[in-house]
């Protein structure tokens, strides 16, 4: 926690109220982008968006794999709206709902590789 | 080169292929699947790995084929060579290595009964040597398999004596590939899909693009050129001996969302088609169960491994350049999520088609001329499965 009180860096704290989709794994954000209401992705991802250009130039200034805690959550952030992109922008996907997406292993997560 | 958004035009190039409907029971019969398991997977090239795998001496990976019914352990050894062998003890054929990868130092050893070889193969220690009879060690090393290496793609041949080298099979699609910049891609992501679907059925639903305005509509919709019916046609359709890639033009009609033009800025190099690309999307079908699919800068590659007649294990992989910053990972985030979804919904579309088809109700499938690549991989499987016939 920072001394804002924001578990993102300060000048990213008006993202606070989205701090529930900053998760470190893809099967977490997948997990999230399914149960979540379309409006709510779509509202988060028109806050976001506007944003990108300053989150990537101030995530940039580190390193990759040797973040501070907050920059780390607000990347974590930024790649679920990466994940949501297409849906809050051309909606929901009718044929993601008849397949398990579980089904999909990411081997870039399982470490076994 | 501009898309030709005419009618019939691949049937005129490819009058072997004929327009009759093509025939189902391949899909789900086992005693097809037999006759393709002798023909092709014990005879063909195929692709189990990639150099940047192993790269260090000693370095290995088991790669477990059940359809050709074994399983390759693939190392580099203390020269540096890449070679495959069955992995199987000489002694009680066990298998000789039971991790998925990793480093030996010199030597593996069975768990079984101790039996070691070197990283060439060879028999170097038999336990209570003395209590055996007539043991000859020098013949009794790890049965090879023909491996050889194709830009940085791992192929292993399970024909103890290959009719073709690995050069000549690849034909045409190495010359055409040539100067790609394999070597500076990594494999960033990767999924591996358990289906119950049969291996050619699930090519056949990536093997054409007639379907992404429907099936794709949310995912991938109007990405390539299409014509005035909204019908997107093929760029090239081009075949070199058993192997073939279409190729689609980007459409002008693209609607760039607002996280594509951010990914586009963040990490331009994953947009920009390569040389060697014909159109905006290439997809090769490096038989026989290979993928090799060029979009922009990136590539991805699939590997179908069948299970049974009715089963497939779906190995996709996306190489890019590595990502130097976090722009770059999350460009290529945003890249990844519309691929992965698009496959997300083919896969469905894949079970759906396979848990009616046994029914017998429809024998055979329609194509269009578009659909050419469907037709022509089916001719090449039926070619090898009555090749082998004699």
């Amino acid at each position: 926690m920072t001394g804002t009180g924001s578990v993102f860096p300060s000048e990213f704290s008006d993202l606070e109220p989205y701090r529930n989709w900053s998760v470190a794994s893809e099967v977490e954000r997948l997990r999230l982008r399914a149960d979540a209401p379309d409006k709510e992705l779509r509202d988060f991802y028109d806050a976001i968006i506007p944003r990108m250009e300053k989150i990537t130039t101030y995530l940039n200034g580190f390193p990759l794999g040797d973040m501070p805690n907050e920059a780390r959550r607000l990347f974590d952030l930024a790649k679920f709206a990466m994940e949501i992109a297409n849906l809050a922008e051309n909606g929901r996907s009718p044929g993601a709902l008849r397949f398990d997406v579980a089904r999909f292993t990411p081997m870039h997560e399982k470490g076994a590789r | 080169m501009k898309t030709d958004m005419g009618n019939h035009r691949w049937v005129k190039e490819n009058l072997d292929l004929g327009t009759d409907p093509v025939p189902l029971e391949s899909c789900y019969s086992d005693a097809h699947y037999q006759l393709e398991r002798e023909a092709i997977f014990k005879r063909c090239w195929l692709i189990v790995g990639r150099v940047e795998e192993i790269t260090k001496p000693g370095e290995f990976f088991v790669k477990d084929l059940p359809v050709a019914d074994t399983s390759v352990l693939v190392v580099r050894g203390m020269d540096g060579q890449v070679r495959a062998f069955h992995n199987m003890c000489s002694h009680r054929a066990n298998k000789v290595v039971w991790d998925e990868r990793g480093t030996c130092k010199r030597y593996f050893t069975c768990p079984f009964h101790n039996w070691t070889y070197d990283t060439t193969g060879a028999l170097r220690f038999v336990t209570d040597e003395v209590n055996f009879f007539n043991l000859k060690k020098e013949e009794l090393g790890l049965t090879p398999v023909a491996c050889d290496v194709w830009e940085g793609f791992i192929f292993v041949n399970l024909d103890p004596r290959p009719r073709e080298s690995l050069l000549e099979y690849m034909g045409g699609v190495a010359d055409q590939l040539k100067g790609y910049p394999f070597d500076q891609m990594q494999e960033t992501y990767g999924y591996s899909v358990d289906e119950r679907v049969n291996w050619k059925v699930l090519l056949d639903a990536q093997n054409e693009v007639y379907h992404l305005p429907y099936l794709h509509k949310t995912t991938f919709p109007d990405f390539f050129a299409d014509n005035d019916h909204r019908c997107v046609r093929n760029l090239a359709f081009r075949r070199f001996g058993r192997h073939c890639v279409y190729s689609t033009e980007r459409s002008d009609k693209h609607k760039v969302i607002r996280a594509e033009e951010f990914a586009l800025k963040a990490d331009p190099m994953s947009f920009v088609a390569a040389s060697t690309m014909i159109g905006a999307f290439d997809f090769y079908t490096i038989f026989p169960n290979s993928v090799i699919g060029f979009l922009g800068g990136t590539f991805l590659h699939y590997r179908l491994w069948p299970m049974g007649p009715e089963q497939t294990v779906w190995e996709i992989r996306l190489y890019t350049r590595k990502p130097k910053n976090a722009g770059e990972v999350l460009a290529q985030e945003f890249l990844k999520a519309g691929l992965r979804d698009t496959l997300h919904e083919d896969a469905g579309s894949h079970e759906r088609t396979q848990s009616v088809l046994k029914s017998g109700a429809k024998k055979h499938m329609i194509l269009q001329d578009e659909e050419v690549q469907i037709r022509f991989f089916h001719k090449m499987v039926d070619d090898h499965v009555r090749a082998a016939a004699g």
